[in-house]
């Protein structure tokens, strides 16, 4: 009955797949994209809800089936000969991208075929993590492919010279949808780099989507830093295979072997670094920002690169209290004090959610790193909280940009007033990223709370880093609010569909604030009891008074809505000479007053963040490698 | 003295105090400058003639998110009084704080956008300290609960003297004086230096001013939670002397650069915060 | 005392003023005459201010400025104006761009005389101002008859 249902999950998305490749536009590519999601969210949900109803804590499915081992195989195989292909006609990157391609097709040929590699006995298993990634995928996926079906036709008007790609469009999203549920899913290490390869071809192909130079460039970029990270991977593989301790080609087995098994943890820890777009192997994540905006919201900020850190969360039990964990950690603590400074200098909305997006996964690995019930939990909620806020985020400034013409901040201003309803997203969005008593800021405070003791050093790095990122997000939600004096031009209406898939994402924001205890209790507390048996219970009474806040800050509009309004409304300070909504300048000429955000680059610049990026997390994800295989 | 009692009394007496506390200020400052000076209750007029006046707002948003400037700071000091969680407190201050320069942001204009611009500077320098204080009353005292902190063995002052003088040091930010009172300057009253308040007025700013008094003595409250364990008259008049050092550095000193303002409140959070948080369990060794 | 009396805030402006006025005014700030202890404080912003002091005569440039500010501040509210030109333009009367006095453009409430106006003029002056302040809280202000009121200066 499991089996059935998880191998559902994996098989189901990649009928709507094949069948958007067949169909290919008009309104029964439609009604494919909207069977297959509404299908998988479903399905994914009634697994969740199945398992945590059943109260089972890990549950191994077994499975003898070495044909299908096979075909995996030999799929692995096609993919990475097509990334081999495609990698030999890169233009900037140099001859080593199609050398590790080569060198993890050898690798994976022998481990499978040699024998090396211990098959795995019970290749998928179920598990609270699991179920995490499972659902966001799930539930986002399902509700970024709705919102790409209007976006690509807004996509298709905006841009009728580009080729109408849309078949193909769809059917990578619903491959990688079926990866995702995979590498969920995945107790076997085998399957789980084959999914992993899969994450990989479909993002390189999905950047690729509008074919431009830019597009072309950046996934090639994309392609090279993560087949490094697949290197890493099937480095772990090799390592697992040849080198002493532990011999399992299992998930589970291998957490179960404790300490001898940290070397492999690690190498493939660094695979996860690279997938979560860590220092310094963030830049292809910037580059991929290129792609149209499902693929960003889906991809990069919800669901792709959480894999990485849901790899490097599974690990997490064997890095705690080690010197490689604290390297790693390291990275992440870096990572997000140095990509929230970036973000302070962007006025590209979506460079600016690419920053914070790898500044919040540092801040996940920081918590894999150093382990423990408190960092665990944090970190796990962090998972979900984030793909929530960033995807809705990420589709609200997809949507914007439609409207505006332009996706830079300052295009933005005054933005809640001419565009209610889509300004009303995306403030609930940035409101959900940083500002109690929202998710992310719980789980932030509980990341402090857990590292101060057990890593006062990581907890610095975040204190530093939290700054910066309550200015960035301040100056965005400041430029939304404002209220323009003279009414600007009107703005088209935004879609049905996009809106729709953008109040679902705030509503869960905000429902996911409000069921926080719920949520803790349901998706995340049985897995961290059943990891630390002893650990005393999770004291979420301070949770009761951030609860308040919450209901504070939503009943304040409805009491003022009920308000009279106090009178006529002033003219700005202008030291007295307003003329109509500018003013009077030297030359009694009238100006109209523009304004324009601080991007601080007088601070930020001589700082040289991105030479700072580099060495740091070079440095540290070297020391981090050192020092798991020397462990 | 239980939670609750202690969230009450704050609620009703912060303002006085705050009341009080700016007065002497005041007075204070003027005697530093050979001259009289307002009287002590001179804030609680200015208070009530804010409230008195009548007149237009630059747009029907101010008054919800001064409001919620308001209710959050008072309700982050009802939180720290009630012995709750100092991290939280710190994060719901934050939260009152990004009301405040929503409501400038919101009247979109070039110096309430500026003046925001500078507050959110501000945050921006005094934030990283902040939290760290917080970090560093933990490992002193082995919780981040005030009413634990409060009542712990040691003063924390003795092993925490780097966190303790970084926070006197970005409390000269958070009390908006002088050489960092960038966005909101007591002094100088316009345009740049006071933009965040240019377009409140009237019963808007009245609430600004209210929810400034809380926040003080929260502030303050902090302070006191460093010197706690000597007894309430020692604690109490170190808090003083400590305030009376930021009137003397107030009045001695010009403000600064915001890009200077930045670099110094980083640079003292990591040398003198952050590297006294590396050294608490060696300190304590110590004690 | 009403609490509009006790805490006058004080919006200083320089209409076309060879600032004389307006140093003697900046002087009552100082500590030898602190007007701070009345509870005076000089805010930049009319959206603060309660008495609008303004030195110098009206001419075409400022009068939209001096009507801007005037409306920016709030009820209640009075204007002192301070100095010879403020009250009818002064030795520049009669330059082809003075208009005259500030009571051309809005209601004054106080005429401080003077070129320049003393300090201990200037804070009488305010002080009447806050006086008259106090009555328009309460309701109980009764406007002056401008035919009926003497000039000091011609």
């Amino acid at each position: 009955m499991i089996l059935q249902a998880l191998a559902f999950l994996i098989i189901f998305p990649l009928f709507p797949a094949l069948l958007a490749l067949v169909v290919k536009r008009g309104p029964l590519l439609d009604a494919v994209v909207w069977i297959g999601a509404l299908g998988f969210a479903v399905a994914a949900l009634t697994v969740a809800v199945g398992y945590w109803g059943s109260g089972a804590g890990l549950v191994l499915v077994p499975l003898e089936a070495p044909a299908l081992d096979l075909l995996l195989l030999g799929l692995e195989c096609l993919v990475l000969v097509f990334l081999f292909i495609r990698s030999l006609s890169m233009r900037s990157k140099g001859g080593w991208v199609p050398l590790l391609i080569a060198a993890q097709a050898v690798t994976v040929l022998y481990l499978d075929l040699g024998g090396a590699l211990p098959k795995a006995v019970a290749p998928l298993a179920l598990d609270h993590l699991g179920v995490l990634l499972l659902v966001v995928a799930g539930v986002v996926g399902a509700l970024v492919a709705l919102y790409a079906i209007s976006y690509m036709k807004e996509e298709r008007q905006h841009h009728p010279e580009r080729p109408d790609r849309r078949g193909l469009f769809f059917f990578l999203i619903f491959l990688f949808l079926s990866a995702m549920a995979g590498i969920a899913l995945s107790n076997s290490l085998a399957w789980l780099f084959f999914f992993w390869e899969v994450t990989t071809l479909c993002s390189y192909l999905l950047i690729r989507t509008r074919g431009d130079e830019a597009s072309i460039k950046n996934a090639d970029l994309a392609l090279a830093l993560n087949v490094l990270g697949g290197a890493f991977f099937a480095a772990g593989l090799l390592w697992l295979a040849l080198g002493p301790g532990p011999k399992t080609g299992e998930v589970q087995a291998l957490l179960a072997s404790g300490r001898p098994a940290l070397p492999v943890a690690v190498l493939l820890g660094l695979a996860g670094l690279v997938k979560s777009a860590q220092m310094p192997f963030h830049k292809w994540l910037l580059g991929a920002m290129v792609a149209p905006t499902p693929v960003s919201a889906l991809l990069h900020a919800s669901t792709m690169v959480k894999a990485g850190v849901f790899l490097l969360l599974r690990f997490s039990p064997l890095y705690q209290g080690t010197l490689p964990g604290q390297l790693l950690a390291g990275v992440g603590a870096v990572t997000f004090l140095l990509a929230s400074l970036q973000a302070v200098g962007e006025s590209d909305a979506k460079r600016v959610l690419a920053y914070s997006t790898i500044a919040n996964l540092g801040l996940i690995v920081a918590c894999a790193g150093i382990g423990g019930r408190d960092a665990l939990w944090a970190g796990m909620l962090l998972v979900l909280f984030h793909a929530v806020a960033k995807g809705l985020l990420f589709l609200a400034v997809g949507s914007a940009e439609h409207r505006l013409g332009s996706r830079d901040i300052e295009s933005m201003r005054g933005l809640l007033q001419r565009k209610r309803t889509l300004g009303t997203m995306m403030v609930i969005g940035i409101l959900g990223m940083f500002l109690a008593p929202f998710g992310m800021l719980t789980a932030k405070w509980k990341v402090l709370e857990a590292m101060t003791a057990a890593a006062p050093l990581i907890a610095i790095l975040v204190a530093f880093g939290s700054a910066p990122t309550l200015f960035f997000w301040a100056k965005w939600l400041g430029a939304l609010l404002a209220v323009p004096p003279a009414p600007k031009p009107r703005l088209e209406r935004t879609p049905p569909v996009e809106l729709g898939v953008m109040g679902v994402l705030a509503a869960m924001t905000v429902a996911a604030t409000l069921a926080f205890p719920a949520i803790s209790g349901v998706m995340v507390a049985p897995y961290l009891a059943r990891l630390f048996p002893a650990a005393p219970a999770l004291d979420l009474m301070p949770l009761a008074a951030m609860l308040g806040v919450a209901l504070a800050m939503l009943g304040l509009p409805l009491i003022f809505a009920a308000s009279p309004a106090r009178g006529q409304r002033q003219l700005a300070y202008l030291a007295g000479a307003n003329a109509g909504h500018g003013f009077v300048n030297s030359l009694h000429e009238p100006q109209e007053a523009r304004l324009h955000n601080y991007y601080l680059g007088s601070v930020l610049h001589p700082l040289k963040l991105d030479r700072a990026a580099l060495w740091l997390g070079a440095g540290l994800t070297l020391a981090a490698a050192l020092a798991g295989v020397l462990s | 003295m239980t939670p609750l009692l202690g969230a009450l009394l704050y609620v009703v007496l912060a303002p006085v105090l705050g009341c009080l506390l700016a007065g002497a200020d005041r007075i204070a400052t003027a005697r530093m400058q050979r001259r009289q000076g307002p009287p002590l209750l001179q804030p609680y007029y200015d208070l009530r003639k804010l409230m008195g006046k009548r007149g237009a707002e630059i747009n029907g948003f101010q008054g919800y998110y001064l409001t919620g400037f308001l209710l959050f700071t008072a309700g982050a000091g009802a939180l720290f009084f009630h012995g709750g969680d100092l991290l939280l407190v710190v994060f719901a201050l934050t939260l009152g704080a990004v009301m405040l320069v929503m409501a400038a942001f919101s009247a979109n204009s070039p110096y309430a956008h500026m003046g925001a611009h500078r507050e959110l500077l501000q945050m921006l320098a005094y934030e990283p300290m902040l939290i760290l204080t917080a970090l560093g009353l933990y490992l002193a005292t082995h919780s981040f609960a005030v009413s634990a902190i409060a009542s712990a063995a040691q003063a924390p002052v003795l092993v925490l003297p780097g966190v303790f003088l970084g926070y006197l040091f970005i409390l000269t930010i958070k009390l908006r004086k002088s050489p960092f009172d960038l966005s909101s300057s007591h002094h100088a009253h316009q345009e740049l230096v006071r933009g965040l308040t240019v377009e409140i007025s009237g019963g808007n700013l009245a609430l600004v001013e209210l929810a400034h008094w809380y926040e003080n003595v929260l502030l303050l409250g902090i302070l006191y939670l460093f010197l706690a364990p000597w007894g309430v008259a020692a604690a109490l008049a170190g808090v003083a002397l400590c305030y009376l050092l930021e009137v003397v550095v107030d009045n001695s000193s010009a403000r600064l650069r915001w890009e200077t303002a930045l670099r110094s409140s980083w640079l003292v959070a990591l040398a003198l915060g952050g590297l006294n948080i590396l050294l608490v369990p060696a300190l304590q060794k110590g004690f | 005392m009403g609490n509009a009396m006790r805490s006058p805030w004080v919006l200083h402006y320089d209409a076309s003023s060879c600032n004389g006025c307006d140093i003697e005014v900046l002087a009552c700030l100082t500590p030898v005459y602190d007007a701070e202890r009345l509870g005076i404080i000089n805010t930049g912003n009319p959206k603060h201010a309660d008495v609008l002091l303004i030195t110098g005569g009206v001419n075409a440039q400022n009068t939209s400025v001096v009507e801007n500010l005037y409306a920016q501040m709030l009820e209640p509210k009075v204007v002192v104006a301070i100095g010879a030109c403020a009250l009818s333009g002064g030795i520049f009367a009669s330059c082809y761009n003075i208009r005259g006095g500030i009571d051309t453009v809005i209601p004054v409430d106080v005429y401080v005389p003077g070129c320049a106006a003393r300090p201990q003029a200037i804070i009488t002056g305010i002080l009447q101002a806050v006086a008259i302040l106090g009555a328009k809280a309460q309701g109980t202000h009764v406007p002056v008859d401008k035919a009926a009121r003497e000039k000091v200066c011609q």
